[in-house]
């Protein structure tokens, strides 16, 4: 009996043991697994491929990729094994991860400001062979993001740009003519002030500007955004003929005068002009934000486009042009997809990269409004731009179209073709709420940190 | 011939014995051994890759992770260099934990000693307050985000004081009022150590606080005199636990705000570390240096707590003074 309890004691340990080892070396197992089926394989014969893909989605964009996927591997044989993640910054962290461990995937989705980052680090596939070829038509300029040796190293798979939103019953209620859908006829800078003020009401029904105002008891605002993200207030520098650094990534235009006053123009909006509420109230962008903000007390809302696809169906919402300073403009921003240069299968993973940046093969998603095309003919061609236009707002359609067709008004995100972006934003935005919460001048805050930022720029460099 | 026979039937009992006793132990190595193997895969070793990560300087290329050895300079900037970003998170990240446990120990001692009272509702009270500690960091910090949002995105309390004729507060915008969101959220959500604190009530010898009763001591007295000295031990316990996870606040933070705003007040110690060794590039090496100097900056915490443990040891010659002095 005795003999038996010991039998048994040193029985689970064992398990137990076992257990807990195979819980830390599971994935690694699966993974060298499925890599020494890839390597015994003759590469040819394409169905006994995998390639592996990551992504970021919710629960319709998963939908819609894997029936995307499903297509792609009844055409070609090659099976694709689709891991999602959420859309934040969990994703960067993971991907950072499977570098750690030697694991990354054949393709992948990535963040706008961590391509340069990887790209630093050597593991992102040149695709400019594939542009060349023909075998991916040309894309728009504004998401072509090239490294700095100039070799393209990703496309965006959507040209999301940065819209202003609106609810048609406030500006009715308030007798304001909606906001314009033609770039031409942008509002110029006063104007949005005077009507974002005629939107703004306290308890007792004044609006901003009026003597008897009281800002403190703000209901409702004229506009709302997400203030504190810099990709949703540099367009305001480069409306003002400013900038952050020029497309050609060699001048550093964010310490211009012009662009300090574009960034000043958005803090008093909060500060001065009282349009609309603190910066940190309106951080989160995500899907649905704006339409819960013009849901409740925002006129407008200024965001981006992924946000159209949440509104079919809601006739209240328009979509308009930003206002002007200078001149009118947009920035645009969209997740590229990459290649790793470590996959084993570079032909195989080009080739799903070509199919997965076809917009043909994302039409769901682009008819949803939650993605825009990413192909110039797409918005020139009549038939092309009816295939992704049917259920989005005219209004959004007129707006998006006039962007697209209207030279220089969609300024690309620095994001995208500057090295040192990820540290020199980090830095802005450690100060760029002293400016939004009224504490110091955007000049001052300019001043003090600009210096630090601009040699960060000029060290060409990630990880320096 | 007997005589050897003789001493080897004495033996055999001790020999079994200790046989018996060292399987007894191979037993509880290999019961212990996932935790230990645990605690040496998942926490030493990371530990000790950290240590020689901080005196390196990290990239990748081409794929590859590349160390170069720069000695002592990643603690140099940590101290030296004015872009360091470590001291003024290394500060809010303090002065919060001070304050947090100082609240955090005083609401839940006046909360227990409340609860362990009999009253009509007790349990279900109790459950109240333990139940927000079994809900995630994460859903907790977005409800309050929602509540405390502004009016016209919905925040129910701005609403509310706006409906009241009152100025909405900045609760998330304000350096000083997110310190006060934050400790209101830590009040919310220290169920836990108002559990510990009645289990260890229960221990409060129930004759002695009669005795001071009848002698015409009050509940201070009773307090003072029984109560403290019998929980001053899981008070200590209680107090450390709750240094070492103020200073480890993160959720909050990241929900709440960006990048420490607003003024950098939430830019916590590790955020910070997380945000130089996962969202940066180049700076794995420095932030192993930063959680280096955090570790040791706790462990003086703890050791400078554990020098003043003799005050809160529990005093458990109160009843033979007491019998003595009979």
């Amino acid at each position: 009996m005795n003999g038996f309890k010991k039998m048994v004691t040193v029985a689970l340990c064992v398990t137990l043991l076992g257990l807990a080892l195979a819980g830390c070396g599971s994935s690694s197992d699966k993974n060298s697994k499925t890599d020494k089926t890839v390597n015994s394989t003759n590469d040819k014969d394409t169905s006994e491929i995998t390639l592996e893909l990551l992504y970021w989605g919710d629960d319709v964009q998963k939908r819609l990729v894997e029936e995307a996927l499903a297509r792609y591997t009844a055409d070609t044989g090659v099976k694709v094994n689709a891991q999602v993640l959420p859309a934040d910054g969990t994703f960067d962290t993971f991907i950072q991860t499977r570098l750690e461990s030697k694991q990354l995937p054949d393709i992948s989705y990535m963040g706008e400001a961590d391509i340069q980052k990887y790209n630093e680090m050597g593991i992102l596939a040149d695709i400019s062979d594939m542009l060349d070829n023909g075998s991916i038509p040309a894309k728009l300029d504004a998401i072509t993001i090239h490294s700095p040796d100039n070799k393209v190293i990703g496309v965006g798979l959507s040209n999301q740009l940065e819209l202003m939103f609106y609810s048609k019953s406030k500006f009715d209620a308030a007798g304001i003519p909606y906001p314009p859908s033609k770039v031409e006829e942008a509002w110029d800078w006063p104007t949005f002030v005077k009507n974002a003020q005629l939107l703004t009401t306290d308890t007792k029904g004044n609006h901003a500007g009026d003597p008897a105002f009281n800002a403190d008891l703000t209901e409702n605002y004229g506009v709302g955004f997400t203030a504190g993200r810099e990709f949703h207030h540099f367009w305001a520098a480069y409306a003002n003929g400013g900038g952050v650094v020029s497309p050609d990534g060699k001048q550093f235009l964010w310490d211009s005068d012009k662009s300090v006053q574009g960034i000043q123009n958005i803090a008093d909006l909060i500060q001065k002009d009282k349009v609309t509420s603190s910066f940190s109230y309106t951080w989160n962008s995500g899907i649905g934000s704006a339409i819960d903000a013009l849901a409740g007390g925002y006129a407008m809302v200024i965001s981006g486009s992924w946000d159209l696809a949440n509104i079919n169906g809601n006739d209240d919402i328009g979509v308009g042009v930003l206002p002007k300073m200078e001149k009118a403009v947009t920035m645009n921003c969209g997740a590229p997809l990459v290649v790793y240069n470590t996959s084993k299968h570079i032909e195989e993973a080009k080739k799903l990269y070509a199919y997965l940046v076809n917009p043909e093969n994302s039409l769901d998603l682009l008819k949803s409004g939650a993605w825009l095309p990413n192909q110039a003919d797409w918005y020139t061609e009549p038939t092309l731009i009816d295939k992704w236009t049917s259920d989005i707002p005219v209004s959004a359609k007129e707006t998006i179209l006039s962007y697209s067709n209207t030279k220089d008004a969609i300024v690309q995100w620095p994001a995208y073709y500057v090295p040192a972006y990820i540290k020199m934003n980090t830095k802005y935005e450690q100060n760029i709420d002293q400016v939004l919460a009224g504490k110091k001048s955007a000049q001052a805050m300019f001043d003090e940190t600009m210096p630090s930022i601009k040699q960060l720029w000029e060290s060409g460099s990630v990880s320096e | 011939m007997q005589m050897e026979t003789e001493i080897k039937k004495r033996n055999l009992p001790v020999k079994r014995q200790m046989r018996g006793a060292r399987k007894e132990a191979l037993a509880g190595y290999l019961f212990a051994a996932p935790a230990i193997l645990g605690f040496l895969i998942l926490t030493l070793y990371p530990m000790l890759a950290s240590l020689v990560y901080s005196f390196h300087k990290i990239t990748i290329v081409k794929g590859a992770q590349v160390m170069k050895w720069i000695g002592l300079d990643n603690f140099k900037y940590i101290f030296s260099n004015p872009n360091s970003e470590f001291q003024k998170s290394m500060t809010v990240t303090l002065v919060y934990s001070f304050i947090n446990v100082i609240l955090v120990i005083t609401f839940c001692l006046i909360i227990s000693l409340l609860l362990n009272r009999k009253f009509i509702g007790r349990n279900l009270l109790r459950g109240v307050f333990f139940l927000p500690s079994v809900i995630p960091m994460l859903a907790t910090t977005i409800v309050w985000q929602m509540l405390l949002q502004n009016q016209a995105k919905g925040g129910l309390i701005n609403w509310l004081l706006l409906k009241l004729g009152t100025t909405p507060i900045d609760f998330l915008n304000d350096p000083y009022h997110i310190f006060g969101t934050l400790f209101l959220m830590s009040l919310w959500t220290c169920g836990g150590t108002i559990v510990v604190f009645i289990a260890t009530l229960q221990d409060v010898p129930g004759e002695l606080l009669e005795a001071i009763e009848m002698d015409g001591g009050n509940a201070w007295h009773k307090f003072q005199k029984v109560t403290y000295p019998t929980i001053k031990p899981v008070l200590f316990f209680q107090l450390i636990m709750c240094m070492m996870t103020s200073i480890q606040i993160y959720t909050q933070s990241v929900v709440l705000s960006r990048n420490g705003a607003p003024d950098r007040m939430t830019y916590f110690i590790n955020v910070m570390i997380y945000d130089h060794s996962f969202v940066q590039t180049g700076m794995r090496g420095l932030a192993s240096a930063e959680a280096w100097v955090v570790f040791v900056v706790t462990l003086l915490i703890t050791t400078v707590l554990f020098y003043f443990q003799g005050a809160l040891k529990r005093d458990d010659s109160m009843g033979k003074k007491r019998r003595g002095r009979r």
